[in-house]
């Protein structure tokens, strides 16, 4: 509860806002297609971090229940994402997402 | 065991699918899949005859003697989603047998489409925050796949993008849970909505940034045009005939009315963005030429007519927005497979190279004028009612600017589609189209009868919200209270 | 001790997102997971921290590494980014905000027991949530198929 969160340091709640500011920030401003799924990646560590730090100590079963299918679930997200760039690369032969701008208007 | 067979067939079948692929590419995944689909719709149909009304029902299984505790739950709105989805489903996968001879690899778009149903039942029949959430992401994922399948430059960007949009908004509603989750040290439904005091501000703000992004509301809009406009056009259909309605409203409808309770300042907060929504989806469909991506705007304009019906809070506001939210499903469905019925027949989508088609494409012109009048709000179809609905409940709480605006979009709405319409359908042929032949049988079927579902649940309006979506509506106005009434079924 | 492993995962995240070179930027992320699964240990979540050492930090970054090399090394190009001090002043204003919000009320007012409900960790995912278990299922589905639709080629069917 977040009694706990609170006898544990306020430092883990900290640093679990502050991955995700460091991940979207990563999405919004880095035109690098895998840059933005490493800023993906960031994100879902910081949502990882406040579920175990949140549970801490009585509901420890259920937080790693939760961040375990997290995980699952970013490792799926990943690899599509990253045979999408895959492939984007081969038609065009370019990882910048300013180029494909086809379909704006 | 009954409530499983709507998560547990389409993904066993999804399972077999790739295998038996290897018997035979054609006869069999088709038969297979739209079997399924018409096992699904049955079994909705036979639910709803056998549910005695109110209240709400839990299952648990047994596995080999041992207890497992599959929760599924089972309420008014519940029926009515998962009759939304089986219909819908059922128009796109039998609409799908032709359509998919231009993309190739029957057997795994199969497979995505029945892991994607199986997944939006199971958003639907969740009682647990964090399971909507995981089945959420496994539908998003199998739309993902949807918009890759064209495999051309304009399909893989759009892929990208929605995936990188819809992953932060993934990442916003498992901020929001993992909130719940640290004040009550839980996550299911009933459990929450006990507790006092269990959502922070922040939460709430997350989730409408969270599910806002998946249901397409403005400001959080930016991925559906470019989507739908590179995806195979059974994409859109299924996207943003059910998707949209289950992950963003149906979730919406669920953490806002059930788990935290509807407070004034939700409700305000709901009303804003849908009159916003409906205004600038109106007002950015004018201008497009390409005939899915007018469809897509017209889609955010519609969704911000349910969310503006169900944030008024009174009875007949949600009875009002329920009731779009199922009509929207079937035209908007209708409507979009009619734009691939016009890409499959004559190879392009934009409306500047096209016209006079009405004549060589009749039944497309036929249906696609009965889901542009629903769509635009014209009775005796079926739009008209539910958009009057939201007038009416909007002027009962003397929001009298609002009810303007909500008529006044709908006539922009009868505008732009009445001008798609008459560049495509009506007007001289022009030579290159002097080829073109009607589609093939079973996408005219499809369409046709989704276009026969708008007219009939157009005339039978009355009995049809008093029995399906009153009990619905009682749930969203139980509130709180309606997790408690819940009984248990062993079995 | 803890405080240094919270830093050190802010820092190594901090540098993944503005190094330009891929490959460092990829070696970075694996070192915060490494950061990230000590914490986990530490704070007696063993298997969570299992996991995200041996899947973020080893099958994720492979990953990332076979798509650097298949995507034509390590090209690198001028990117917008604003000025460090700008940066490190909207990171403290933000997470401020986002901490501030998490923090904000006291605990609920009826608070489920401070009991531990589970004994084992298969006990909560086969017992306590198998419907979180079929998730997982159809999860994986969604993505073996769609990365076999992503990566084949296209086959008429007759």
């Amino acid at each position: 509860m977040i009694n706990s969160a609170l006898l544990n340091g306020w430092m883990y709640l900290y640093c679990a806002a502050a991955l995700v500011f460091i991940g979207l920030y990563c999405i919004l401003m880095r035109r690098n297609m895998l840059r933005l799924l490493i800023g993906l990646e960031i994100v879902s560590k910081g949502i990882c971090l406040l579920i175990i730090s949140g549970g801490y100590p009585h509901r420890l079963f259920l937080a790693q229940a939760l961040v375990i299918t997290v995980i699952v679930i970013e490792v799926c997200v990943m690899a599509i994402g990253l045979s999408l760039v895959i492939r984007a690369y081969e038609q065009s032969e370019s990882i910048d997402i300013r180029t494909f701008s086809n379909l704006k208007g | 065991m009954f409530l499983f067979i709507f998560i547990g067939v389409p993904l066993a079948i999804a399972g077999f699918l790739p295998l038996i692929s290897r018997v035979s590419r054609r006869l069999l995944p088709d038969f297979l899949s739209n079997l399924c689909f018409v096992l699904l719709l049955a079994a909705s149909v036979s639910i709803f005859n056998l549910w005695p009304g109110a209240g709400r029902f839990s299952h648990n299984l047994q596995w080999f003697g041992s207890n497992l505790n599959l929760a599924l739950a089972l309420d008014g709105l519940n029926v009515l989603m998962l009759f939304t989805v089986s219909v819908v489903s059922l128009a796109v996968g039998l609409f799908s047998i032709n359509y998919i001879d231009r993309y190739g690899s029957r057997a795994i778009y199969y497979a995505i489409l029945l892991v994607l149903v199986a997944s939006i039942n199971g958003i639907i029949l969740a009682t647990d925050l964090f399971t909507m959430y995981i089945f959420i992401e496994a539908a998003g994922i199998a739309s993902y796949g949807l918009v890759a399948l064209g495999r051309t430059r304009n399909s893989t960007e759009g892929a990208f993008k929605y995936l990188i949009l819809s992953g932060v908004a993934s990442s916003f509603i498992l901020s929001g849970i993992a909130l719940i989750f640290i004040k009550t040290g839980t996550t299911g439904i009933r459990e929450i909505s006990m507790a006092k005091n269990s959502i922070t501000e922040l939460s709430l703000i997350l989730f409408i940034a969270g599910f806002g992004l998946k249901c397409a509301l403005v400001p959080f809009h930016f991925w559906m045009p470019d989507a739908y406009t590179a995806a195979p056009a059974v994409m859109p259909a299924m996207s943003s005939g059910i998707f949209v309605k289950t992950a963003g409203v149906y979730a919406i409808c669920r953490v806002f009315f059930n788990v935290y309770g509807l407070t004034p300042a939700v409700s305000s907060v709901m009303v804003y963005l849908g009159v916003i929504s409906i205004l600038a989806g109106a007002f950015l469909a004018l201008g497009q030429t390409r005939l899915r991506r007018m469809l897509a705007y017209s889609s955010i304009s519609q969704v911000g007519y349910i969310i503006l019906g169900l944030g008024i809070g009174t009875p007949l506001g949600i009875i009002g927005g329920l009731l779009h939210l199922f009509y929207h499903s079937i035209f908007k469905t209708l409507l979009f497979l009619n734009a691939g019925a016009v890409e499959y027949a004559t190879g392009t989508d934009e409306s500047v190279d096209l016209g006079g088609l009405g004549g060589r494409l009749p039944f497309s012109s036929g249906t696609n004028i009965i889901g542009l009048l629903s769509a635009a709000g014209v009775p005796p179809l079926n739009g008209f009612w539910s958009k009057l609905i939201i007038v009416i409940a909007l002027i009962q709480v003397k929001m009298f600017l609002y009810a303007f605006i909500a008529i006044f979009a709908s006539v922009v709405t009868l505008w732009y589609l009445l001008l798609i319409q008459r560049r495509v359908f009506f007007g001289k042929l022009k030579e290159s189209l002097k080829q073109v032949v009607e589609v093939p049988f079973w996408m005219t079927f499809s369409m046709a009868a989704l276009a026969f579902v708008c007219v009939w649940t157009g005339v039978v309006f009355a009995s049809f919200i008093s029995e399906w979506v009153l009990p619905a509506a009682t749930v969203l106005l139980d509130g709180l209270k309606s997790s408690l009434n819940t009984f248990m079924i062993g079995g | 001790m803890t405080a240094f492993l919270l830093a050190g995962t802010m820092v190594f995240a901090a540098l993944a997102v503005f190094l330009k070179d891929m490959l460092k930027a990829v070696i970075c992320l694996l070192i915060s997971s490494v950061f990230l699964g000590i914490i986990f240990f530490r704070l007696n979540a063993p298997f969570a921290g299992v996991f995200e050492i041996s899947v973020v930090a080893g099958l994720i970054v492979v990953l990332f590494i076979l798509t650097i090399s298949l995507t034509g090394g390590q090209k690198s190009f001028v990117e917008p980014s604003i000025s460090l001090p700008i940066f490190l002043v909207l990171f403290f204003i933000f997470s401020y905000v986002l901490f501030v919000g998490i923090f904000r009320s006291g605990p609920a007012e009826e608070p489920v027991s401070m009991v531990e409900e589970y004994s084992k960790i298969g006990e909560v995912l086969w017992m306590g949530r198998a419907l979180d278990t079929v998730g997982q299922i159809s999860v994986i589905f969604a993505g073996v198929f769609v990365l076999l639709c992503v990566v084949g080629r296209k086959r008429d069917d007759k």
